[in-house]
């Protein structure tokens, strides 16, 4: 049903940036879910002090978590496995894969319903268990509309941000037997609810994500708002749940500082309907939920980011999307552009340790560095200054290359030659001003057609007399102030 | 609470049970889940009403009436450990006779919450009552009822959850305990 998520991530970037700027019906529907987000996360936080002491907390929550993440690893396995949860590490996404269908393997299911969980789509699980012959139905509406219409979310809280109502209700038109069209929100979510509910009773396995993995109790915490999570959680006999191994905290309440952050930073709610706390499977005099719980702990490529002192930031990320909300960039490209897993600010500084830098260079391009995202984030990852890393670690030639995978890829010699001689003129005063001199004598040549830049802008044409020039001339508007005054 | 679009009722120990006859009988509720072999459970039995309310004890395993479950129930009543008052949440630890599905699969979800038991914040509510010492297998934490705006920002009830959270505010003894 649904297709394998397609990451070209670089190769035609700019042409899918030009396809989305040029759709009028996808930049109002963008422009217009990021202004009322952006309103509604700024109502959530009244009070400048109480935001900046709960950004401080939060960042310092996540940094610790990392100081000590190999302890906690550790601690979380042994908690889980104390509580009856199965803990399966996976380096890779395929090694992801390979334990999902393991696990449905052993117990023949044929249906897994899934809560919303980017890692999932991050290691393409929906392709593989299909490609198995198992029935995979997204349960999350937003998830669920994306499903059914073949396409990947476009924003990590609401994939389906993309879509009109119309199209939405088109496409359960369409895709579902016997219902009608209708732009009745309430009517196309009961539709949903209808289709889905049946579904839960059915299915084998509920496969979820997960927000924090507490080590000292051993407990998984997610967040919903629709009760699919739950649903996903405790109806099947087998729940699965997959994340990153950057999402551990140490303690429980470091959750509730965390939680206090999340949703008034994502979706500007003051907290979401569901807090789901699972430390374990069902017990032998319970009456409901699973009969088995596991964990997959996934790496790909995020020990690669812990290494690194800086890059190591990126991991403190909770995934609340306020930096996608109110990326000037993301606003106007929206989420698909990107062609990764995770769109927006985030995606440009953690999509090339999952990838490679060659192939996601370009998203640390697309940014102004205006830095509104670093200014949001609720823990504090400076995301502009990563991207001047990237941006550095793409064009570092062999000799200034790191250890990142895909380093250099996107070196070239003209390019290294030119920002040689543009140091070289800042470092020496004599030569800037010797240029400077010379660009504005020869400013005449200057040609007419620059490019890119010409592309929308007046063509660059160096002034008749530099700054240095005006300085030294005598202040004549001084000199007339100072007799009126 | 209200503000997340929940019902409060203010109730006391000895009248909650009719107010939940009264509410389920406006609501059009003929079939009430309940943990069995509550104190509860009793007390909805005995309550002198009229009407035909019929209380079911959630009695066993989900495995053997799933579609009964699915189907069949309209309401469901659990009892909240605690409140959170910044937040207007319900905390609620299931276990043997509060079962997950309890306040989850039916379509109005009732919850008894002890006026006393209500805490200012989330991380208040963890210290005070120790949850790190020990949670049960499932714990949630209720705002308000099931909810989506993930068509075009209109916040829609009813996602996949309950429809309607009505809470039942009991002030004064221990009866809600």
């Amino acid at each position: 049903m649904s297709h394998p998520i397609q990451l070209h991530p670089s190769a035609d970037f700019i042409a899918r940036t030009r396809a989305a700027t040029a759709d009028k019906d996808l930049r109002k529907g963008f422009r217009g879910a990021m202004d009322f987000l952006q309103a509604k996360r700024a109502a959530q936080f009244p009070d400048p002090v109480e935001l900046e002491t709960l950004r401080d907390l939060g960042a310092a929550i996540r940094r610790h978590s990392l100081a000590c993440l190999p302890d906690l690893l550790e601690q979380l396995e042994g908690r889980l496995t104390a509580n009856g949860i199965q803990v399966h590490w996976a380096e890779t996404p395929d090694e992801a894969n390979a334990i999902v269908l393991d696990i449905v393997r052993r117990r023949q299911a044929k249906s897994v319903i899934k809560g919303k969980s980017m890692v999932s789509e991050e290691v393409a699980m929906n392709h593989v268990l299909e490609a198995a012959g198992l029935e995979v139905l997204e349960s999350d509406m937003g998830e669920y509309i994306v499903q059914l219409a073949g396409e990947a979310p476009s924003h990590i809280i609401m994939p389906a941000i993309h879509k009109s109502k119309q199209q939405i209700a088109a496409l359960f038109a369409a895709k579902l037997p016997g219902v009608a069209y209708t732009e009745d929100v309430d009517e196309l979510i009961r539709i949903g609810r209808d289709v889905l509910r049946r579904k839960f009773a059915a299915a084998d396995i509920g496969l979820s994500g997960v927000n924090f993995a507490v080590a000292e109790t051993g407990t998984l915490f997610l967040v919903e708002n629709e009760g699919n999570g739950r649903m996903c959680t405790t109806v099947p006999k087998v729940h699965v749940a997959i994340t990153g191994i950057e999402k551990v905290v140490a303690k429980l309440e470091h959750v509730a500082v965390l939680n206090t952050l999340l949703p008034r930073s994502a979706t500007g709610q003051a907290v979401e309907t569901y807090q789901n706390f699972i430390s374990g499977p069902r017990k032998p005099d319970e009456l409901d939920g699973p009969e088995e719980v596991h964990l997959i702990l996934l790496d790909n490529g995020r020990t690669q980011a812990y290494a690194d002192r800086e890059f190591r930031a990126t991991l403190q990320c909770i995934r609340c999307g306020a930096c996608m909300n109110h990326c000037p960039v993301y606003a106007r490209i929206g989420g698909h552009a990107y062609g990764t897993t995770y769109p927006g600010p985030i995606g440009a500084i953690i999509s090339p340790h999952l990838l490679g830098i060659g192939a996601t260079h370009a998203l640390a391009t697309a940014s102004t560095l205006c830095g509104a995202c670093a200014e949001v984030c609720p823990v504090r990852i400076p995301i502009p200054q990563l991207l001047i890393r990237l941006r550095n670690e793409a064009q570092a030639d062999s000799a200034h290359a790191s250890a990142l995978r895909g380093a250099g890829e996107s070196h070239s010699v003209l390019g290294s030659l030119i920002f040689r001689a543009w140091a070289l003129l800042y470092a020496h005063p004599a030569f800037y001003r010797m240029a400077t001199w010379l660009m504005s004598r020869l400013r005449v040549l200057a040609p007419a057609r620059q490019g890119a830049w010409t592309q929308m802008r007046t063509p660059l044409i160096p002034a008749r007399r530099r700054l240095r020039d005006l300085l030294r001339e005598p202040r004549r508007d001084a000199a007339r102030d100072s007799t009126v005054a | 609470m209200e503000a997340a679009h929940a019902e409060v009722h203010d109730t006391d120990a000895d009248s909650w049970p009719t107010l939940i006859h009264r509410i389920a009988a406006a609501k059009g509720v003929r079939s009430l889940l309940v943990g069995a072999g509550t104190r509860e459970s009793a007390r909805l039995v005995d309550a002198p009403a009229d009407d035909s309310l019929l209380v079911v004890p959630y009695a066993h395993t989900v495995d053997t009436w799933r579609d009964g479950l699915f189907c069949d129930i309209d309401a469901g009543l659990s009892r909240a450990r605690s409140a959170i008052a910044a937040t207007g949440s319900l905390v609620l630890w299931t276990g043997p006779d509060e079962p997950r599905l309890l306040s989850l699969v039916p379509p109005i979800h009732f919850v008894l919450l002890d006026a006393r038991c209500i805490h200012a914040d989330l991380h208040e509510a963890m210290m005070a009552e120790r949850w790190s010492d020990g949670l049960p297998t499932n714990v949630v934490v209720v705002s308000g009822p099931s909810k989506t705006a993930d068509i075009q920002q209109t916040l829609a009830y009813g996602a996949h959850g309950p429809r309607e959270l009505v809470v039942l505010l009991v002030h004064g003894t221990e009866a809600a305990t």
